[in-house]
């Protein structure tokens, strides 16, 4: 057995598997580590956002900011009573602007600048943007649909997407 | 006056070779010939694994049929005549353990403690205290208390009896089954004679050549059974409503002609109509319910015939029963219809209320492999979010819950690559993007995001470039509807408040 240390004193300082490897390239060396690695690699691509021709457009975005768990059940009934409506759907039939399509819904961040609540008109902002939430679902908007006031739903912030040329021939 | 039948529509695909009652396909290759009415029947039985018991005359071919089936299906097989069978012959010697607190059994070749699949041939002829063990046998798959682990078949064979033995015809000793114990059996099946037999089948049964020769399964016996089984499961698990309603409505018609069907023998009617719904890709067919119907009755293994007149009343008033609103006849129609665009487009096209719309959805994605789900929602969601389709809320939010993950894709895909080789692509990532490279335009785009759905979520696709086709005549369904929809609500003056 030839020592190391000798090894590297003939061979310019490589260790003997080095010397060896080097030697014989064409030969696959079992060193008794693993044999194969695992390689990684992203696919990412987005219909809801980016500009691909199949792009589903953002109609809206909807939510109330403000901190969560707040009675927003409560205080959407005071300001449909305000407003001077009967039930949330004779609103809907009223406000002007609420979407008469089906549209896809997600979950999205609302800032905590987007209406304050104060200002001209921000009851009936407000009221819309209720409406809306109370006829999402978990994943679309349906303008057929009765209005559902709950405070889980009027503390979501929903983006609003319409398939637009999702289907279209080029 | 004429009668009308129920429409029988095309073979699905995936079962084309096999038509209920009419094109057999496995007995005959194992050489088995003259079953071709009851293969169906026979084929449940091995799906449900729930006891089957044969009643035929002498040389029918009982015994043979039951051996060959556990030879081709490579079972380990018990074969007891009950007639000469003694309890020793089941269990095995007892003896004492080392404790001397339990008894075990010295087991042999013939005890039936390994078998997989068991048959008790001449079940009628045995003394009345060994029916009580082959009670236990049938019905729970234990002896003694002791369960047989691997035991999945339980198989019986007899001769015709008759309640007034001495009657020309009759098989002496041949004595009718008891009443519990012929209730467990799921299917009870009577045997053609040489005289209910066609020419084809005597030809071959007259044949000596391939005596004696081990059953093979060449056919794919095993696979058929196998995959019959997972859907049997599945339908199991959620039994289609209008199965429930056959039974009932069969059971009470046939109990208003004073032919009692016990309570549990309705429910084993239910599962013996999802085990053929089960070969017959999940679909209900008018012929494969009525046939589960007629072999569904345990009367005949204590000597009493049903009425063909009364049962084939019974199963048509079921029928048209069940299906009579139309509804659940286009469902079952849509169900047969293998091709997805083809499903949208009737869907689009046909479905007469939005309830129904919701339904065939819901039916749809349950019968689609997860790849072929995705590009049906990816297809349909969005033409249900343009146009008003037929389709109720609860169709669209399943719709939305399978296309919401496929709209944004964002996933890290891991291969491993041999060390010291050349530098290798994600093998599935490469095959799909051959694929990509011969599309264009708009549909490429839709076709890219699909496949890294697909990629993202591991999901199984055979051939991507057909899958992309198919995918394409989906979308192609929705645009074309679409179109439709647009033009006449533009010629009759409508307008969406959007």
């Amino acid at each position: 057995m030839i020592a190391a240390e000798s090894y590297s004193c003939f061979h310019g300082g490589a260790t003997p598997w080095q010397w060896l490897r080097d030697l014989f390239p064409w030969v696959v060396w079992n060193t008794g580590g693993p044999r194969s690695r695992t390689r990684f690699t992203w696919v990412a691509s987005s219909v809801l956002a980016g500009h691909l021709p199949v792009q589903w457009s953002r109609e809206l975005t909807v939510g109330i900011p403000g901190k969560e768990n707040l009675d927003l059940v409560a205080r959407a009934y005071h300001t449909l009573e305000n407003l001077g409506y009967r039930d949330p759907d004779e609103a809907a039939q009223a406000l002007p602007l609420i979407p008469g399509h089906r549209l896809h819904c997600r979950r999205v961040k609302i800032g905590s600048r987007r209406h304050s609540g104060k200002g001209p008109r921000a009851a009936e902002r407000f009221l819309f943007e209720a409406l809306i939430l109370g006829r999402c679902s978990q994943t679309f908007y349906d303008p057929c649909k009765p209005v559902i006031w709950t405070n889980n739903r009027l503390n979501r912030g929903l983006a609003l997407y319409k398939p637009d040329r999702f289907l279209d021939e080029d | 006056m004429t009668e009308t039948k129920p429409k029988q529509r095309a073979v699905p695909a995936r079962h084309s070779k096999r038509t209920s009652g009419t094109a057999p396909r496995h007995l005959p290759t194992i050489g088995v010939y003259g079953y071709d009415n009851v293969e169906t029947i026979i084929l449940a039985a091995l799906v449900t694994e729930d006891p089957l018991l044969l009643i035929g005359k002498a040389g029918t071919g009982k015994t043979y049929l039951l051996n060959s089936l556990s030879e081709a299906l490579g079972l380990e097989h018990r074969h007891y005549n009950a007639s000469l069978i003694s309890f020793d012959d089941l269990v095995g010697f007892p003896y004492p353990e080392p404790d001397n607190r339990s008894v075990r059994y010295l087991e042999t070749p013939a005890t039936v403690w390994q078998a997989e699949s068991v048959l008790v041939d001449e079940i009628s002829r045995c003394k009345p205290e060994h029916q009580n063990r082959l009670f236990s046998l049938v019905h729970e798959r234990r002896i003694q208390g002791i369960r047989i682990g691997k035991l999945r078949y339980r198989w019986a064979a007899m001769n015709p009896c008759d309640v007034d033995q001495g009657v020309a015809d009759s098989y002496e000793g041949s004595l009718p089954l008891d009443q519990a114990l012929a209730d467990r059996f799921a299917f009870v099946l009577e045997v053609p004679d040489w005289g209910e037999l066609g020419d084809d089948a005597r030809r071959r049964i007259a044949d000596p050549r391939g005596e004696g020769v081990i059953s093979e399964d060449t056919t794919g016996l095993r696979e058929t059974v196998e995959a019959g089984r997972e859907k049997y499961l599945e339908l199991l698990h959620a039994p289609p409503e209008s199965a429930i309603r056959y039974s009932i409505t069969a059971a009470t018609l046939l109990g208003e002609g004073e032919f009692r069907l016990s309570p549990r023998r309705v429910r084993q009617l239910t599962r013996n109509l999802l085990a053929v719904m089960a070969l017959d890709g999940g679909v209900q067919r008018e012929e494969s319910f009525r046939l589960t119907l007629t072999w569904s009755f345990p009367h005949r293994a204590w000597g009493i015939r049903p009425d063909p007149g009364l049962v084939s009343a019974a199963h048509k008033a079921a029928w048209d029963h069940v299906f009579k609103d139309g509804a659940e006849l286009w469902l079952n129609e849509l169900a047969l219809e293998r091709r997805p665009d083809r499903k949208i487009r009737k869907i689009l096209a046909e479905s007469p209320d939005e309830d129904t719309g919701s339904l065939a959805v819901n039916q749809d994605l349950r019968h689609l492999s997860p790849a072929r789900q995705a590009a049906y929602a990816l297809a349909l969601y969005p033409a249900t979010l343009e146009g008003h389709a037929p389709i109720g809320r609860e169709g669209v939010a399943e719709l939305a819950e399978v296309a919401e993950p496929i709209l944004e894709v964002n996933a890290q895909l891991r291969w491993q690559e041999r060390l010291g080789g050349a530098s290798t692509d994600h093998p599935e990532l490469s095959r799909l993007s051959k694929v990509l490279s011969q599309r264009r335009g708009n549909r490429l785009h839709r076709a890219r995001q699909l496949f890294y759905h697909i990629l993202a979520h591991d999901l199984a696709l055979d051939e991507p470039d057909a899958f992309e086709e198919e995918f394409n005549r989906c979308v192609a369904a929705c645009r074309e509807w679409l179109r439709r929809r647009n033009n006449g609500k533009g010629s009759s003056g409508k307008k969406g408040k959007g």
